[in-house]
């Protein structure tokens, strides 16, 4: 019987669920969220990051004195060594981030200059998309948000508009990302049979290098209207995270040319959590791979790189837009 | 209110009146239905979302048939509990939504029986859906819990007298003992489940070794009228570690709700005597 009862005690004691022993105080935070990061983080190995050594040179200037502010840009200066705009730390008075892989390269976009002189007055609005035939007819839709969600009627009225085009721009320029899953319901429009566009993985363990196998992520075509001419996607360096992943899979399309600046990157798809003072952190928990199995995270080339030239800003015209147009004008000459 | 006042007479009736398979012949033993509602208190820990524990107050329905067999040896249980709960972390900065519906079904067979006190034991099939939802989280805003697994089941009876009133004092214990269970794993988004389809490593064998849960119930049956008011205090521990992920739900209920033995009218002579 005292036997049973040891081992009835072994087991509860065994299956207690504590939460982690860090307090509320600058030095319990500094190392709730470092060790956070250290188990659930996913690209310490890929961009060589020694976390220990960032420990040992933030630690130090941690003191159980700081106020709030002053933590706070501690913190946010330690996650920014990390180089990821997925990696943000949120509290009531800041967010944290590092926007360095748009903030130090050309725009290439000019709101006003797409508003006035491309879409206009007169263009179409298709939930988040903007869209409108121009003059040398060619289809134009501006896609702002991946969180803006798209439906396939929606797209059935896009692509209806769009069929009797010679080709058409997808703008993807500014987009920060948001919902994955309309990343293939608009790819799915431009392919004709399935096709393997890339790979996930995910952490396994609490180890820099404890991940699931690579598994495959295919493109299916959609049932409805589907697009057959020449597509041009326009990218500038503020595509990130969901967007990046869509250019990605677009890349793999056939009749699809990415056009424009390099993307911003952003291929981790972020989980959240938080740290004892109830601060929310966001970081890359899930590294997405292209088709060819690379690592996207700090942005794709396009297939064709274009800037945006002063003197054609000056004028009001869209470098990008321009090339895209005369691009597909060639591919339709060509076709004929 | 109105719509929560349709919602709670459908359910007493339902309770109370609903029988269809009750009334049919002299032999046939107690059939008892209850209804509590407990208030409570919840302690969430959920990994996957979370390192940290998050509290609140925790509401549950608590609704249970009893039927015993024809020879009275063995007891036929249905239980269905849904629990709701709505926590926050020290900081009240962060809000969990937990939700869970519970169903078991319990086969007991007495192995103890006196006058005044039984003792059943047996088994029992627990299903179990729930979610822990997080307000704040993107990718991974909650923690969904699908399980099934065979209990081990235990119900002791005892009966007396307080001041000429009969009590009927019973003590229930579920104990999940093997099964399987739904848990993504430790970075796993739901899109790459769900979307993206890899389902490889979502259900696990659930055991001792990564489980660790328990439902304790006692009550206290006074009889009042036709029926019994019945109160009493509900343990509820749910534990698992699967993928290194950690699941800690600690409620506790004072519960309270009426009784009913839809055979026997008068439910203070159930407490009494012979159907006991």
């Amino acid at each position: 019987m005292k036997k049973l009862i040891c081992l009835l005690f072994a087991v509860v004691m065994l299956s207690c669920i504590k939460e982690p022993d860090f307090s509320n105080t600058p030095k319990g935070n500094f190392e709730a969220l470092w060790h956070l990061m250290d188990e659930r983080y996913c690209f310490f190995t890929y961009k060589k990051i020694n976390w220990d050594s960032i420990h040992n040179i933030y630690a130090a200037r941690i003191s159980d004195k700081m106020n709030e502010e002053q933590l706070f840009e501690v913190l946010s200066k330690m996650l920014n060594e990390l180089k990821d705009g997925h990696v943000n730390l949120y509290a009531s008075f800041d967010v944290s981030r590092y926007w360095a892989w748009f903030e130090k390269y050309a725009p290439n976009f000019n709101d006003s200059i797409v508003k006035n002189n491309y879409l206009e007055t007169d263009y179409k609005i298709a939930s988040g998309i903007k869209y409108k035939v121009l003059e040398d007819n060619v289809g134009y839709m501006y896609y702002e948000s991946f969180s803006d969600a798209v439906g396939e009627g929606n797209l059935d009225q896009v692509i209806s508009k769009f069929s009797i085009c010679n080709g058409i721009i997808i703008d993807v320029r500014n987009n920060g990302g948001g919902d994955l899953t309309n990343v293939n319901v608009i790819a799915s429009r431009f392919i004709n049979a399935k096709k393997l566009v890339g790979y996930i993985s995910h952490k396994t363990g609490k180890g820099h290098d404890d991940f699931s196998s690579l598994f495959p992520k295919y493109l299916e075509p959609t049932t409805r209207l589907r697009y057959q001419k020449p597509v041009i996607v326009l990218t500038n360096r503020q595509c990130y995270s969901a967007a990046n992943d869509f250019i990605s899979v677009m890349k793999q399309l056939p009749n699809v040319t990415i056009m424009g600046d390099r993307t911003g990157g952003g291929s981790g798809l972020p989980f959240h959590s938080e740290l004892p003072n109830g601060w929310s952190i966001r970081f890359s928990a899930s590294p997405m791979y292209d088709a060819d199995k690379n690592q996207t995270e700090f942005g794709i080339d396009p297939d064709v790189n274009v800037q945006m030239k002063r003197s054609d800003m000056e004028k009001g015209l869209d470098t990008i837009i321009e090339e895209a147009r005369k691009l597909i004008a060639k591919k339709a000459s060509e076709s004929i | 209110m109105t719509y929560y006042k349709i919602w709670l007479t459908a359910l007493l009736t339902f309770c109370f009146l609903g029988s269809s398979y009750s009334q049919n012949g002299d032999n046939e033993r107690a059939q008892t239905r209850s209804l509590l509602f407990g208030l409570g208190r919840s302690s969430v820990i959920e990994t996957y979302l979370s390192p940290y524990k998050y509290s609140g107050p925790d509401y549950r329905l608590d609704f249970s048939l009893d039927k015993d067999s024809k020879s009275g040896l063995a007891t036929f249980q249905h239980d269905i509990n849904l629990d709701y709960a709505r926590s926050t972390d020290n900081s009240e900065r962060g809000l969990y939504h937990t939700a869970f519906l519970n169903y078991t079904f319990s086969y007991l067979r007495k192995v103890i029986s006196t006058d005044k006190l039984h003792l059943k034991i047996g088994g029992a099939p627990d299903f179990l859906l729930g979610a822990i939802y997080n307000t704040r989280n993107d990718n991974n805003p909650a923690e969904a819990k699908v399980d099934l697994n065979l209990d081990f089941a235990g119900r002791l009876d005892y009966r007396f007298r307080w001041k000429q009133t009969p009590v009927l004092l019973s003590y229930d214990l579920k104990v999940p003992v093997l099964g399987a269970g739904f848990s993504p794993d430790y970075g796993q988004s739901y899109y790459e489940i769900f979307e993206l389809g890899n389902r490889a490593n979502i259900v696990h064998l659930l055991s001792f070794r990564n489980q660790w849960t328990f439902n304790n119930k006692l009550t206290m049956e006074l009889p009042v009228g036709k029926y019994a008011l019945k109160f009493g205090y509900l343990f509820n521990l749910y534990q698992t570690r699967i993928s290194n992920i950690e699941t800690s739900v600690m409620n506790h209920n004072l519960l309270i709700g009426i009784s009913g033995d839809i055979l026997h009218p008068s439910r203070k002579k159930h407490l009494q005597g012979n159907s006991f």
